[in-house]
């Protein structure tokens, strides 16, 4: 194996690929990253048999073959290095020289065989093309309601469900709940679900382009993101997904809309003097105000503002961990938001008003109980 | 015969059988507790099985061949976990538990030892495992965790543990390996296949440490016999000077025996529990039971001395028996195997005080007034 290639290009490669790295692990090989060369190509594969990301950088080629090297190593030595060329060369024994203006460097390397296989993908793979936008938008309104209770383990992930052209991504811990669905004509009929753990999909937002589109890749075991320099495999999650559709109301008699931002900006405010403890909310809903109120009564903080709304009923009372809502109102893209309850000790759902069509924003928020009733 | 069996080499036909009919029948249980006594090949086999239900050709044979075999052959399987009692976590790195498992993956009858230091199963280890299982396969057929020495699992790992024998994946084979079931709690027991493993037979053993060992000692076959089947303790024997151990066993029954100048009795234990090593004191005192059990045997049957655990020794022995005709063997063997116990006894008991009272209580049942 023999190539050159320029130290920014690898570089950046290798920067994509080096994060995935555990810092502990009694699996040696995965301190290594795999470098092959395909299609005139220089690839690069990181694994730790969760996340698998592959990287590539334009090199010229002399004589193709592969090799695992100690990852950490490489890159600390090319970040080093200013933007220059770059010779690579792989022995029989594995041994790598890499030879730049300023002398050479000897790495000594693994057979390629022992590293892990890249994840297959197998037979009746689902293909989804979505718009990084969309991608963002999906993985960004749902991803913050997973559990990270490893006891619920179906839970650790966002649950993709694909059907009918409409792709719809929940994420749940069993206090409140979060979905985003798309629908396009474009996207695929068949019905096909999966569960991606959170820690792959907050290396995907790390590597998410702003603009252009990706390719998703649902298989048995692994799901493979295709963007815009880099492949990332992640391996699904084996459980099943709760119901979740059987825990959302279906008629909500309350319903109130409000400004999304000064809602959002008051409850920030209020919440600063509620009880550390409880992150204790009440609101009071009449037709016209809702009125925010939060005290501490250890050490005697309190707040209250009045915002302007629309309520459809007569007064009603609740109260929200309002660690909780923030969460929730942070997620809120559009000006207007609309709150609906059924009991003030109910699920409350919680959804922008004048989304784009195609697109359907939903929370749920369990309520906390007041003392008095 | 042998195409009954997955692995002529690894011996316990029984119960290679009793496993490929489990998996024909589809009947295999999602956990097994292989227990019986050290060495006798447990944590091999474990290995074997995870072979075989990854095993390309499988799941009823195992080829050797292919990149599962092999991969897990080197512990580099990623849906294969093997895990073992290591130091705590502020005592060991991460470079040292890989090598350890190289070591295993070399050769599978080893003992994995840290150098005397005191390891235990963690509740961490155990959760990795538990993280480990919430996910898909990564390549192979079917995960298979193996826990070898699942009786030093702190108690708090060992209620982990519980809850994934509760809730098995479907795609999840645990195998916990003992040799002291008595420590294992009844709640892990009661959920998991237990196969007893009988010591090893005298030709198996010889086979196996052949294959292991390139160049074997020319005391093998005395070697084998000195670790009564124990095939562990026959490749512990290899690394050590064994014979040395044994002298200075012989050297501390001497001066047991008169305990009236006990300074240099108190000397002696000085130097044994010194190295804080309580691998090197398990192995004087048993040296120390196999030199009682001769004794024993030479009493009750004088004209076999050619059966002797230590045979080089027959004079010495001889000599001794003669020297204290009173002395009471069966009190002597259980006051030192009780040593063992205290000395194994995951509570940190102290070395010079169980050797200390063994010492007293040895002399007076050898010397009784």
């Amino acid at each position: 194996m023999k190539f050159s290639v320029m130290r920014d290009e690898i570089f950046n490669a290798l920067q994509r690929v080096v994060n995935v790295i555990p810092q502990r692990s009694t699996f040696m090989m995965t301190q290594n990253i795999l470098l092959f060369t395909e299609d005139n190509l220089l690839k690069l594969v990181g694994t730790d048999l969760e996340i698998t990301l592959m990287s590539w950088a334009p090199a010229s080629i002399q004589s193709e073959g592969s090799i695992a090297v100690p990852g950490r190593l490489i890159h600390d030595i090319v970040r080093e290095l200013p933007n220059i060329e770059l010779q690579f060369e792989v022995d029989e024994q594995f041994r790598m020289k890499v030879t730049s203006e300023f002398g050479r460097y000897k790495i000594s390397g693994v057979n390629p065989v022992e590293f892990p296989q890249r994840p297959e993908l197998g037979e009746g793979v689902q293909e989804i093309v979505l718009e990084n936008e969309m991608f963002r938008k999906l993985i960004e309104n749902t991803i913050f309601a997973c559990s990270t209770d490893e006891l619920r383990a179906a839970l650790t992930g966002v649950y993709f469900n694909i059907s009918e052209g409409r792709i719809e991504a929940v994420a749940t811990d069993g206090h409140r709940l979060a979905k985003m669905s798309y629908t396009d004509a474009k996207l695929p009929k068949k019905v096909f679900m999966a569960i991606v753990p959170t820690r792959s999909l907050n290396f995907v937002l790390r590597n998410l382009d702003g603009e252009g589109s990706s390719t998703l890749h649902f298989g048995k075991k692994h799901a493979l993101f295709e963007l815009e320099d880099t492949q990332l495999y992640a391996r699904l999650i084996e459980e099943t997904f709760v119901d979740y559709d059987r825990v959302i109301p279906k008629e909500t008699p309350f319903e109130m809309s409000i400004d999304a931002g000064e809602f959002y900006a008051s409850v920030k405010r209020v919440s600063l003097f509620s009880n550390p403890l409880t992150s204790q909310v009440i609101l009071n809903i009449t037709p016209k105000h809702v009125e925010l109120h939060a005290e501490d009564v250890d050490y005697g903080g309190e707040a209250q503002e009045r915002l302007a709304c629309e309520f459809n009923r007569e007064d009603f009372r609740i109260a929200f961990n309002s660690r909780y809502l923030q969460d929730i109102l942070r997620h809120i893209s559009t000006d207007k938001l609309q709150l609906r309850f059924v009991r003030p000790d109910y699920a409350v759902l919680a959804n922008p008003v004048d989304m784009p069509k195609e697109e359907e924003q939903l929370m749920l928020l369990m309520p906390v109980r007041l003392e008095s009733e | 015969m042998n195409q009954h069996l997955f692995n002529p080499e690894l011996g316990h036909p029984e119960i290679q059988k009793k496993i490929l009919h489990s998996i024909q029948s589809e009947r295999l249980p999602h956990a097994f507790l292989f227990y019986g006594k050290e060495g006798t090949g447990k944590d091999a086999f474990a290995i074997e099985i995870a072979k075989l239900l990854n095993c390309e050709k499988g799941p009823l044979y195992i080829c050797h061949k292919c990149p599962a075999c092999i991969k897990i052959s080197k512990q580099e399987h990623p849906d294969v976990k093997f895990v073992f009692p290591i130091p705590g976590s502020s005592n060991v790195k991460p470079e040292d538990i890989a090598e350890a498992l190289q070591e295993k993956s070399q050769n599978p009858y080893k003992r994995i030892s840290f150098e005397g230091k005191t390891t235990f199963i963690s509740i961490d280890m155990i959760r990795e495992l538990k993280y480990e299982s919430k996910f898909k396969l990564y390549e192979g057929k079917k995960k298979v965790f193996i826990v070898s020495e699942a009786d030093r699992m702190r108690p708090e790992a060992a209620n982990a543990l519980l809850k994934l024998l509760e809730e098995p994946p479907e795609n999840l084979m645990l195998i916990l390996v003992s040799s002291q079931i008595h420590r294992i709690l009844p709640t892990i027991r009661s959920r998991s296949q237990l196969i007893h493993f009988a010591p090893l037979e005298g030709d198996a053993i010889l086979k196996i440490v052949k294959k292991y060992t390139p160049q074997p000692p020319e005391h093998l076959a005395s070697l084998i016999r000195l670790a009564l089947g124990n095939i562990k303790l026959a490749f512990d024997f290899m690394e050590e000077d064994i014979l040395d151990r044994r002298n200075q066993a012989v050297d501390f029954l001497r001066k047991v025996v008169i305990i009236e100048k006990s300074h240099e009795l108190l000397i002696q234990i000085d130097k044994i529990t010194a190295s804080r090593d309580r691998r090197t004191m398990v192995l004087l005192l048993f040296f120390l039971l196999t030199w009682f059990h001769d004794a024993y045997h030479y009493k009750l049957s004088p004209d076999q001395k050619a059966n002797f655990i230590n045979s080089d020794l027959a004079s010495n022995i001889e000599g001794f028996v003669n020297g204290y005709p009173d002395a009471d063997y069966p009190r002597v063997i259980n006051y030192t195997q009780t040593a063992i116990d205290d000395l194994e006894d995951p509570r940190n008991l102290n070395p010079a005080l169980i050797f200390t009272d063994l010492s007293i209580k040895l002399n007076r049942s050898i010397k009784p007034r």
